[in-house]
């Protein structure tokens, strides 16, 4: 996965209005709450044929910048 | 020797809870978007006076059975009307059942009525009476916080009663099994037991992407490994009952084991999650819708708090 299909995962994992960049958070999100996190995950989760579910990190991983820094030390992407 | 299932009765709580009940007590909350993410459009919230025992207890009364038969009483629950005695021994007695009964309590949530069966199976290849009763019922309301947006939305109040059967022409099993203690406090009552933790409050709280994790890391492999257990595939078993967590939850588990519709029934819509009694609940649903029949082979499979999973094969 490279890092602009994981920002287009997360877009359309939250059916978000604004483009997901690697700045993109919780924070500046507005689709971006638990409820959305949960939908990251689960995108995620079929992204990487179940290897996401295993890494407990991304449970509050809410920004852009932590899930790439997980799934890069994974070698994920 | 195998074990039957006679019969199902349950008994939701009595107060209906809407959507706009929710909204009303907290404005700022989007319903549609939770609904979508949940999957629960009506929940039950028990009264004051109702507690899982007496909803299980009005499930039992829904069923045909002579006490006499009855040699064992299993309750499980989570939120038992006292820290003691055990509630089943208070079952025992308001559902007139014979004083040479075993009662007790299994303290499991989701994943309970499967690991109850396999314990009633175990009884009932001891003792002499031909029956078993497995209660399960839950009141998770009582500790949820009105404001709170994880909870509040999901968990609904019910009680079931199951009566089984010895059965020398059923096949129950196998089982698995699954316990993963590092996720206690994911999904946990703080202050209500014998632990004093002063830092925290004593509502129900779940971490939604934590327990998510778990059910997605563990669940279908779970599944897998228990039709490779009974040397089943996929295309022998007829219905797919799993505990009705959420929508978002059990779409997952149905995309990744690549269950039909029509095989992967669902009920949460209008009854939410009621804990350990979500499968028999289903199981009544469908029955009673007419989809249900004698001889059919199912899988059922519980997961949830503990963390805790368990699930079995069993021909209805």
């Amino acid at each position: 996965m490279t890092k602009d299909e994981l920002f287009l995962l997360i877009k359309d994992a939250l059916d978000a209005d604004n483009q997901i960049d690697i700045n993109a958070s919780a924070d500046n999100i507005p689709e971006w709450d638990s409820l959305g996190h949960l939908s990251v995950l689960t995108a995620l989760d079929d992204a990487t044929d179940g290897k996401a579910s295993s890494l407990s990190d991304l449970s509050d991983a809410t920004s852009v910048t932590k899930i790439v820094s997980i799934l890069e030390a994974e070698e994920i992407i | 020797m195998n074990i039957s299932i006679d019969g199902i009765g349950y008994q939701l709580a009595s107060k209906k809870e809407t959507s706009t009940d929710l909204k009303n007590d907290n404005p700022e909350w989007d319903m549609d978007l939770i609904v979508s993410k949940t999957g629960v459009e009506t929940r039950y919230v028990s009264e004051t006076n109702e507690t899982a025992l007496s909803l299980c207890i009005a499930a039992a009364k829904k069923l045909d059975f002579n006490s006499h038969d009855i040699g064992a009483c299993i309750f499980v629950s989570q939120s038992p009307d006292y820290m003691l005695p055990t509630s089943a021994c208070i079952a025992q007695e308001e559902l007139g059942l014979n004083r040479d009964v075993a009662a007790f309590d299994i303290n499991l949530g989701c994943s309970g009525f499967i690991y109850a069966l396999s314990v009633a199976k175990g009884i009932l290849t001891d003792i002499e009476k031909s029956k078993a009763l497995l209660l399960c019922g839950d009141t998770y309301s009582k500790f949820i916080n009105k404001n709170d947006r994880t909870c509040r939305p999901v968990f609904s109040d019910a009680g079931s009663a199951v009566l089984l059967s010895k059965s020398e022409s059923k096949n129950t099993g196998p089982f698995n099994f699954g316990t993963d203690g590092r996720g206690y406090d994911k999904l946990i009552v703080r202050n209500r037991a014998s632990k004093v933790e002063s830092k925290f409050n004593d509502f129900l709280h779940m971490n939604g992407a934590e327990v998510l994790l778990f059910t997605m890391a563990n669940v279908p492999s779970g599944v897998k490994a228990l039709l490779k257990k009974a040397n089943l595939e996929s295309e022998d078993i007829d219905y797919f009952l799993f505990h009705q967590a959420s929508a978002i939850v059990l779409d997952n588990i149905q995309r990744k084991l690549n269950i039909p519709d029509e095989k992967f029934p669902r009920n949460s819509k209008d009854i939410g999650n009621t804990v350990s009694a979500t499968i028999p609940i289903l199981m009544k649903d469908l029955e009673d819708e007419g989809r249900l029949e004698k001889g059919q082979k199912l899988l059922l499979f519980g997961f949830g708090v503990g963390y805790s999973y368990g699930g079995c094969i069993l021909e209805y």
